[in-house]
């Protein structure tokens, strides 16, 4: 377990934003993202698919060349800037520095090489070594990583292997090496549950035989809390949350953990009649809204939430907990939100959409009983939906309110239009 | 090669020829893992929606007049809370989630009483496989339908079901009230596997996973076919294949030595 010393992160990402052109656009996939990854760290990058997780690791490793791809920022690995380097610098450090284990072990593999000549060929591609002295370690190294009968193993092809020996043998690769820096993109994904577990059981103690820091992509947060250190939570491209897998867990600090680990069903206790589901769906990299790209989806918005993006991290100082979320004025932070408690308005109806900005509407709420009872609280009334189906389509228009307004049951609210709407439906 | 008897609704139906199994379909529909692969893209969802009722008869013989059809996709629309400008559109037009609503109002065309699902929300985030396990829930509450839910994730599998059979090796080992198999499993792979699933809370017991992988179905172990796995072995396991046994009301394993709580 590393401790809180000093001493520089292993690997600095700073401000690192990726960016496609598709027919004279500019598509931002990964915005402004900046973590660090302590020796020895297994950092937990856990995002929904299209978050850009997948991305980063790409862009870290140099393996974006697509035309019209755009990379900034930087990211110290020591003492070097992985974004700056030269292909040639790139390839001495690819595989022997830094090294990547990817979901699908079959196709990561050629098929028409045994899993031997494969690890033997990374091995003798970075450092001096005989066929037979290769051969040797790459045996050693299957047998580390529990493949029965390391040394016939070695002379199969990958269609032989089960998926749990192929990720195996895909991780003995990463490590020939002796990596400092190992990025695991979904490495358990495809495998069994119980597989899922083995070869969870290998990558935590990889850090003290090896020595080795994990970047581990993942979106199941049930693999996060059993393995990493700390944890980065991605929605749509930006960094929402991160701190030590531990605070995380038990407090969540943004609104989108909240729900994500909200969402997941339990194993133990009473059974939920209904999951609490987050509305709607990430939104697409062009359609990312200018405020927080969480916003049309959150509970708790806020009038500060839409105008622009949540203050992006000036200094990720290690292990402090940095919610991308907007400080929300007289609001307790969501942690302390029990979402049943916290939906002023069950059913707000008669919701006209706005056309224009700096127009006027009045809305009509019915407060459940944990608004009537509380004081003060308007500001954090959502005239956010159009449908009242269960599931259906939500669409925040913006919120206004005047601390004390209204009575308690019923309120009408003189809603003033500023800045920026979103596209009616 | 296969034997046995499926037997739906008193009816043993596997045998049947296909001819007079094809009515009988309109009561069992299937929803598939893939919610992208299983729409055609080139056919606009209304057209997909309509093709079972133009298919099928009304129950007294009649054919679906054009004016029940598009009723009748209305009303599925409002069921899987997707706009009725859907219909228009074309598959490729919807994200993960909306697909997979679009192929449950498929099934559910000709009101079924057995909806089969195979993995219908393993390809989805986590935050959308919520919404649709809900709607999986109301639309059985709602519409009285039976599941089968295939699903390898057991905290989906507990969210939704009623009875659950656990499979290893195209075999049931274990059958019985959810609560009951997945809190007080009596199969050693059962137990594994409630323990294997990793659980969203830091610091969360441990347990030592399994050895070993599945065998390959083409040559099973002999005797118990989990016992190559096994942490409880016995060698008359290795001989001797279990059957499955009752040993609590609604509660059947198939082990020689189940761990009895």
């Amino acid at each position: 377990m590393p401790t809180n010393t000093p001493s520089p992160p292993l690997l600095d990402v700073h401000d690192l934003c990726v960016s496609f052109t598709s027919r004279g656009q500019v598509i931002p996939i990964v915005e402004n993202l900046s973590f660090s990854i302590g020796e020895q760290e297994i950092l937990g990058l856990v995002g929904e698919s299209g978050s850009g997780k997948s991305v980063t690791a790409m862009a870290l490793m140099g393996l974006i060349d697509a035309p019209g791809v755009h990379v900034s920022g930087f990211a110290r690995f020591k003492g070097q800037d992985l974004l700056g380097l030269s292909g040639k610098q790139m390839r001495a450090l690819r595989g022997r520095e830094i090294a990547m284990i990817f979901q699908d072990p079959m196709t990561a593999f050629t098929p028409v090489y045994t899993i031997g000549w494969q690890i033997d060929e990374q091995l003798r591609a970075h450092q001096s070594l005989s066929r037979r002295q290769a051969r040797t370690r790459t045996v050693e190294l299957l047998g580390e990583m529990g493949v029965p009968d390391p040394a016939n193993t070695a002379n199969r092809y990958p269609h032989q292997l089960s998926g749990g020996l192929r990720q195996r043998a895909m991780i003995a690769m990463a490590l020939s090496c002796n990596p400092s820096l190992l990025i695991a993109d979904e490495p358990t994904t495809a495998l069994d549950v119980t597989v899922q577990a083995q070869i969870l059981d290998l990558m935590r103690r990889l850090r003290t035989t090896y020595g080795s820091s994990v970047l581990l992509i993942t979106h199941d947060m049930g693999v996060v809390a059993e393995t990493c250190d700390s944890t980065l939570v991605l929605y749509s491209g930006r960094a929402a949350e991160t701190g030590t897998t531990q605070d995380l867990f038990a407090h969540p600090q943004h609104p989108y953990t909240a729900a994500l680990l909200a969402s997941i069903p339990p194993m133990n206790g009473p059974r939920p009649t209904r999951l609490p589901a987050i509305p709607g769906a990430p939104p697409q990299p062009l359609e990312r809204p200018t405020g927080c790209a969480f916003a049309p989806r959150c509970t708790y918005t806020h009038a500060s939430c839409l105008p622009a993006p949540p203050p992006r991290f000036a200094r990720l100082a290690r292990r402090i907990r940095l919610p991308a979320c907007c400080p929300r004025k007289g609001i307790p932070s969501p942690s302390a939100f029990a979402p049943a408690q916290h939906l002023f308005c069950e059913k707000p109806h008669a919701v006209p959409f706005p056309h224009r900005a700096g127009g006027s509407s009045s809305l009509i709420f019915r407060c459940n009983a944990a608004f009537a009872g509380g004081k003060g609280c308007l500001q954090d009334l959502q005239p956010q939906t159009r449908a009242n189906t269960p599931g259906g389509r939500w669409r925040l228009l913006y919120r206004y309110a005047r601390r004390g307004a209204g009575s308690c049951r019923g309120i009408r609210l003189r809603q003033v239009h500023t800045g920026a709407l979103p596209a009616a439906a | 090669m296969s034997a046995g008897q499926i037997v739906f609704d008193g009816q043993d139906i596997t045998r049947l020829p296909e001819r007079i199994l094809r009515p009988l379909r309109q009561q069992m529909q299937m929803v598939f893992q893939d919610s992208y692969a299983s729409l055609n893209p080139r056919r606009r969802i209304g057209d997909l929606l309509a093709e079972p009722l133009r298919v099928h008869r009304t129950p007294d013989g009649r054919k679906h007049t054009p004016m029940t059809i598009a009723h009748r996709l209305e009303e599925l629309m409002e069921l899987v809370s997707l706009p009725r400008a859907a219909l228009e559109r074309y598959p490729h037009e919807f994200s993960g989630g909306q697909r997979q609503r679009i192929n449950i109002a498929r099934a559910l065309v000709l009101s079924p009483r057995l909806v089969v699902a195979d993995e219908p929300v393993s390809a989805l985030d986590v935050s959308v496989q919520a919404q649709i396990v809900n709607l999986f829930a109301d639309l059985q509450k709602s519409l009285g339908l039976t599941y089968v839910f295939i699903a390898h994730d057991l905290a989906v599998v507990r969210q939704i079901s009623t009875r659950v059979a656990v499979m290893y090796l195209g075999a049931i080992v274990e059958l019985g009230e959810t609560d009951t198999v997945l809190h007080n499993p009596a199969h050693p792979y059962t137990i594994a596997l409630t323990q294997a699933v990793p659980r969203p809370i830091v610091g969360a017991a441990r347990h030592a996973p399994l050895r070993g992988e599945i065998p390959s179905p083409v040559n099973k172990p002999s005797g118990c076919r989990f016992h190559t796995r096994c942490p409880a072995v016995q060698t008359r396991c290795q001989n001797e294949a279990p059957t499955l046994t009752q040993i609590a009301p609604n509660h059947r394993v198939a082990c020689h030595y189940p761990v009895l709580k």
